[in-house]
């Protein structure tokens, strides 16, 4: 056989076991029953996870007035647009037919973990498992059994309305090889507890990095200016930077103190008042006690400054 | 004639449009002052409450008296055309659900009001500061958009 011709099969075979092997090889894993040692949960920590984690935000079922949403009834339907297309927030109410009634343990652990739903197939980042998998084991177990104390909604939500490729969930497995890492997480011994405290909510339940964070064309947070701002995920916004950066500069110059005081009532140390998302935010944060608020406030107002990117310049 | 007045009458639309666009202009600056006015106020209270600051009654009444022209001014501070420039960020909602945003404001008004006739010492500013915290991020939540 000519070496060209011998050349561009193996190329194309070669080809064809990468795509094979890009298809099959990130097969969702799942956290299995069996590693769930026995455990009495506590409801009242459940509760907790469930305002710092900002579950109901996500969550309920949506309502134009945001006085009128009832945070116990997680329903979903709330429309996410974002560049990769509109997501449905799910139903995760304990609704054995629309929502997650029928989940086991297992089950919610491996979502929170790993980004895998029970029926297996990669759950996208826009549910943040990207920060939820910092959670301890307890707290997600506590927030489980709490979840399962709120009344069940029928309903289920429509599926995604995502562009193509960004439609295949298999693809999922490839972006989680790429940007999933890490576990739950680990105190730093040469910090008191309080920080640690507060170092635990913001990565962990209270996924701020999130929204606070410019994203690559991936989708995926830029490690190197985490918590730096960036655009809002359907682009018509500007979340700020929580470093130094955007806390110490500025129209507004913010103590340990004020952030803390935020997370309560929303005000800034202008005396303005959180507007749009993060006054959502806040709704959960405010049924926090004084002493995680506090906690918070330690982990961020010792964050290493950050330049993130530049805000668009204000429209006229 | 007839060409005179078609030019007067072109100039006077001229300057009937120009004074138009100014008062929109004008109306987004004035509740922008509005605003920012009530923060420094809300600032004031919330110093006293922290104990930063000794609580004074008659600071405490002035604090009420600018949030209450707030609320009273607001209703008419959103025309139609005042819906984008310098800067604002008032969502569209104001105007698609124009019922909800001033029943908003009513509530706001009233809970000044109550705030006005029971605040007597320091607990008294702190439950009334309570509610009417709530009233300003309930309402920037819904009808305030980000800077963009």
């Amino acid at each position: 056989m000519p070496i060209l011709r011998r050349f561009a099969l193996v190329a194309a075979f070669g080809a064809i076991l990468a795509l094979a092997a890009f298809w099959l090889m990130p097969l969702p894993a799942v956290v299995p029953a069996s590693a769930l040692p026995p455990y009495a949960p506590n409801l009242g920590n459940g509760r907790v996870m469930f305002d710092i984690g900002g579950c109901a935000s996500c969550h309920a079922v949506p309502n134009k007035d945001p006085d009128k949403v009832d945070r116990t009834r997680l329903g979903g339907g709330l429309a996410l647009k974002t560049p990769f297309g509109t997501f449905y927030v799910p139903n995760i109410s304990p609704d054995p037919k629309d929502g997650i009634g029928r989940w086991s343990e297992a089950n919610f652990v491996t979502a929170l973990w790993k980004g895998t739903s029970a029926h297996g197939a990669n759950l996208y980042p826009a549910f943040p498992y990207t920060s939820y998998r910092h959670m301890h084991l307890n707290d997600i177990r506590d927030l489980f059994a709490y979840l399962k104390t709120l009344p069940p909604v029928p309903g289920k939500v429509r599926r995604h309305d995502l562009k193509f490729p960004f439609n295949e969930r298999r693809l999922l497995g490839g972006w989680k090889l790429l940007f999933l890492h890490g576990g739950p997480f680990v105190p730093d011994p040469s910090r008191p507890a309080q920080w640690n405290r507060g170092a635990y909510l913001v990565n962990g339940p209270g996924h701020c990095a999130e929204c606070h964070s410019p994203r690559n064309m991936l989708g995926a947070i830029v490690d190197s200016e985490r918590f730096a701002g960036g655009p809002t995920p359907d682009g018509t916004g500007w979340v700020p930077n929580i470093t130094p950066v955007g806390l110490q500069h500025g129209d507004e110059v913010w103590s340990e103190k004020d952030i803390a005081s935020f997370l309560g009532d929303g005000m800034t140390p202008s005396g303005d008042f959180a507007g749009s998302t993060m006054a959502e935010v806040i709704r959960g944060t405010s049924l926090v006690g004084a002493d995680d608020r506090a906690a918070i406030a330690d982990y961020i107002f010792t964050l290493p400054p950050v330049q993130g990117p530049t805000p668009p310049p204000k429209k006229n | 004639m007839i060409r005179k007045l078609v030019i007067g009458f072109g100039v006077l639309m001229l300057g009937v449009t120009a004074a138009s666009a100014q008062s929109c202009q004008d109306v987004i600056d004035k509740r922008q002052t509005f605003m920012k006015h009530s923060a420094a106020e809300a600032k004031i209270g919330s110093s006293m409450i922290k104990g930063d600051t000794p609580f004074d009654l008659a600071k405490t009444k002035e604090i009420y008296a600018a949030f209450a022209a707030d609320a009273a001014a607001m209703p008419t501070l959103f025309p139609d055309c005042s819906k984008t420039g310098d800067h604002t960020t008032a969502a569209p909602a104001i105007w698609d659900r124009s019922d909800d945003f001033k029943a908003m404001i009513a509530k706001f008004a009233a809970d000044i009001k109550a705030a006005q006739n029971s605040t007597t010492d320091l607990d008294g500013l702190k439950t009334n500061f309570q509610t009417i915290g709530k009233d300003c991020g309930s309402c920037h939540q819904a009808f305030r958009v980000k800077p963009s």
